[in-house]
């Protein structure tokens, strides 16, 4: 299991000093995160509160870095605070799948919303931004993965949207 | 000005091509601090441009990476371009140019503000290029494939509203060195690399003074090796062919940012014009270069298009006998004697006018080429110059002065039709058929370029289209009117025997005053 966290951390292309990490399994792999030399602070969402406590235990060392997070549902997700600082921020989220166990679907769902790549995180985030808007006219699937051509849409569609997003226009350009 | 943005996000060749441009612009605004912004794959060529003070860069693929990893929050690559932008914003530029034609770079400059906005430009929600006849020129023909006039750096210069700063370097002649660069940066325009070894060996016989070398990238080097030896191969780097221009006395090439790069530092160039390549707009731009086109059918191709031939036909209708001639004549000055069914011979040629590829095998063609040049120059609003006609090309352009005038009384008609019945079917045939006659293309086609992004513009009502049709006409009828004159002027010096009789000796005059009158009648 170290290795395989050792590989899958020098395998991340990560410029960011601050990252989510999605599942807590054994904690190697969090530990090896923190050795890539631009990492600085992990936040680690998980469901099973028995690894916190555990990986508490096991990297003692490590707690001024991280901060970790158990919730049981994707909508709990969308009302907590780590939700908005990724969207804050932009964080990136890294999966580990190896420590997700049983809890695949789940953690799927955590993911697409850490991302901002669901429709109710969308509407989150930009209502987060100062928009209140239903965007189910434009993304009619609430399971869609969202890409930035979506983005793009939803911008088109709402003026009140541009100009603080206008660049997403150069975005959608860079995509076929 | 003190401060200039000029905004370049296209291809290695195009930003050498613009290097005029950049040059324009320090004549033009004398002192300016210019910054360049270019995409950062191409951060490599800015020791080119001295002009140059401060050069930006758009990482394109950084941001395609960040935008295709779905790990990445929805909003990462809007941050991180929001936050490049402001380093852009902070920096206070008196005025911006954009030399790219894209979308992407529109939106770009919309972002960072400046008093003077020049070229695509996006305000208030839509997209706006057309400050003067030379872009609207340039936006609506640059890219279609019908006969233009102009060079890409030449056209480029009079959109951005600078004269076109560009003296060729002198003709070098010597056999000391030749180079070659095989590859192109797509398969359909590259000539094979056996038809080079085969050329190769050629050359080795007939200049047995000269040393050769197959310029390749890194990447492509094991490939190469296939056919060349080692040394015989030159991994160079464009700072380094730049550098070394001065000892090469032949650049033999494909369409390639060496092209370009060598030919403006006066290194003889032989192009080999192939797939997509168009070297009436980006032909080498120095002073001695010889083009080969082959008259496939399928030539010239589409640019995003992938070869339809089951073999590469434009290509292979090139042979390497015929390279080699055309090497010999180049140093022979015998480039007349290159004669060949299967392929068009040119040459780069600098006069008043500028620069222009002059048919080798049909020199009156490229009268034709020069009047249609002077006419848009007239009508850009560019002093123009006297230049005079043979009588066989004088009659030619009589004829079609005559159906260039024909077509504007169509046109009238078509809109007093309009204006009669004033249905919306009527608005949808009248754009139906204006769109057939701008379609039907040719030289004196592209004088209804003003007319080319009607069947797409959309209209409210037939008021609006009625508006805009007249408006355009008048556009048209100025130029057709403008190319009469200078035909009419070209006659005066014919009758006078200035020019013809002094050079041909078999113009008498009493035949010209006959195509005097004939045009006299129809003016």
């Amino acid at each position: 299991m170290v290795e395989q966290a050792y590989e899958w951390a020098q395998a991340l292309k990560i410029k960011e000093s601050e990252v989510i990490v999605l599942g807590l399994g054994a904690g190697f792999h969090v530990e090896e995160i923190l050795k890539l030399p631009h990492v600085k602070k992990v936040h680690i969402l998980d469901s099973r509160v028995q690894l916190k406590f555990a990986f508490e235990e096991q990297f003692k060392h490590l707690l001024n870095k991280v901060s970790i997070t158990i919730l049981e549902s994707p909508q709990a997700l969308l009302e907590h605070e780590l939700f908005y600082l990724a969207a804050k921020n932009a964080l990136s989220t890294l999966c580990f799948q190896p420590s997700w166990g049983d809890q695949a679907d789940l953690f799927e769902h955590f993911y697409l919303n850490l991302t901002g790549r669901t429709r109710n995180a969308l509407e989150k985030i930009l209502k987060f931004y100062g928009h209140s808007l239903e965007i189910s006219e434009v993304i009619q699937d609430t399971n869609k993965v969202l890409s930035i051509k979506d983005l793009s849409l939803v911008v088109d569609m709402n003026p009140s949207l541009y100009p603080q997003f206008s660049a997403v226009k150069v975005l959608r350009e860079l995509v076929i | 000005m003190k401060k200039i943005l000029a905004v370049s996000l296209l291809r290695l060749g195009d930003i050498i091509q613009q290097k005029p441009i950049l040059i324009g612009l320090k004549n033009k605004w004398p002192g300016c601090e210019i910054h360049l912004l270019i995409n950062k794959e191409f951060e490599h060529c800015a020791n080119l441009f001295p002009e140059v003070s401060q050069f930006h860069f758009f990482d394109r693929s950084e941001l395609q990476y960040l935008i295709g990893q779905v790990s990445t929050h929805l909003f990462r690559p809007l941050k991180e371009l929001d936050a490049w932008i402001k380093s852009l914003q902070a920096q206070t530029f008196d005025g911006i140019y954009n030399l790219t034609h894209t979308r992407l770079s529109a939106y770009l400059i919309q972002k960072i503000p400046a008093p003077y906005k020049l070229g695509l430009v996006y305000e208030s929600g839509k997209f706006q290029t057309f400050s003067n006849q030379a872009l609207r020129y340039f936006n609506n023909y640059f890219s279609l494939r019908t006969p233009f006039f102009f060079h890409y750096s030449e056209i480029l210069s009079y959109a951005m509203d600078l004269d076109f700063s560009w003296n060729p370097s002198p003709k070098k002649m010597g056999k000391r060195m030749f180079w070659i660069q095989a590859s192109t940066n797509d398969m359909k325009k590259n000539w094979s690399y056996g038809y080079f070894r085969k050329l190769l060996d050629l050359l080795y016989k007939d200049f047995p003074e000269t040393e050769i070398k197959i310029l390749a990238s890194p990447s492509e080097v094991e490939k190469m090796k296939v056919y060349f030896s080692e040394d015989e191969i030159a991994c160079l780097s464009l700072k380094e062919i730049a550098d070394r221009a001065r000892e090469v006395d032949l650049l033999i090439t494909g369409d390639t940012s060496i092209k370009h790069l060598l030919s403006m530092q006066g290194v003889p160039c032989l192009e080999l014009a192939l797939g997509s390549a168009d070297p009436s707009r980006t032909g080498p731009l120095g002073a001695s270069a010889l083009i080969l086109q082959s008259k496939a059918a399928c030539y010239p191709c589409g640019h995003h298009s992938r070869c339809s031939q089951s073999t590469h036909v434009c290509a292979d209708l090139i042979s390497v006998d015929t390279v080699l001639n055309a090497v010999k004549a180049l140093f022979d000055e015998k480039i007349c004697v290159l004669k060949s069914d299967h392929i068009k011979v040119s040459e780069s040629h600098w006069g008043p006018l500028g620069w222009s590829l002059r048919s080798v095998q049909n020199p009156l063609e490229h009268q034709l080429y020069l009047l249609e040049k002077a006419t848009w120059l007239s009508y850009f609003g560019r002093s123009s110059v006297d230049f005079q006609l043979d009588l066989e090309v004088f009659a030619e352009a009589i004829a079609e002065q005559r159906i260039l005038e024909e077509t504007h009384i169509t046109i009238l008609q078509l809109i007093r039709n309009l204006i009669e019945r004033f249905s919306l079917h009527d608005m949808e045939q009248f754009r139906s058929r204006l769109s057939h006659i701008v379609y039907q293309g040719g030289r004196i086609g592209s004088y209804l370029a003003v007319f080319y992004d009607f069947s797409t513009q959309p209209f409210s009502n037939v008021l609006h289209l009625i508006g805009e049709a007249q408006k355009r006409t008048v556009e048209f009828q100025r130029l057709v009117k403008i190319r009469g004159d200078i035909i009419r002027s070209t006659e005066k010096s014919i009758s006078k025997g200035d020019h013809h009789e002094s050079r041909t000796r078999q113009l008498p005059n009493s035949g010209v005053e006959a195509f005097g009158k004939g045009l006299s009648g129809n003016t």
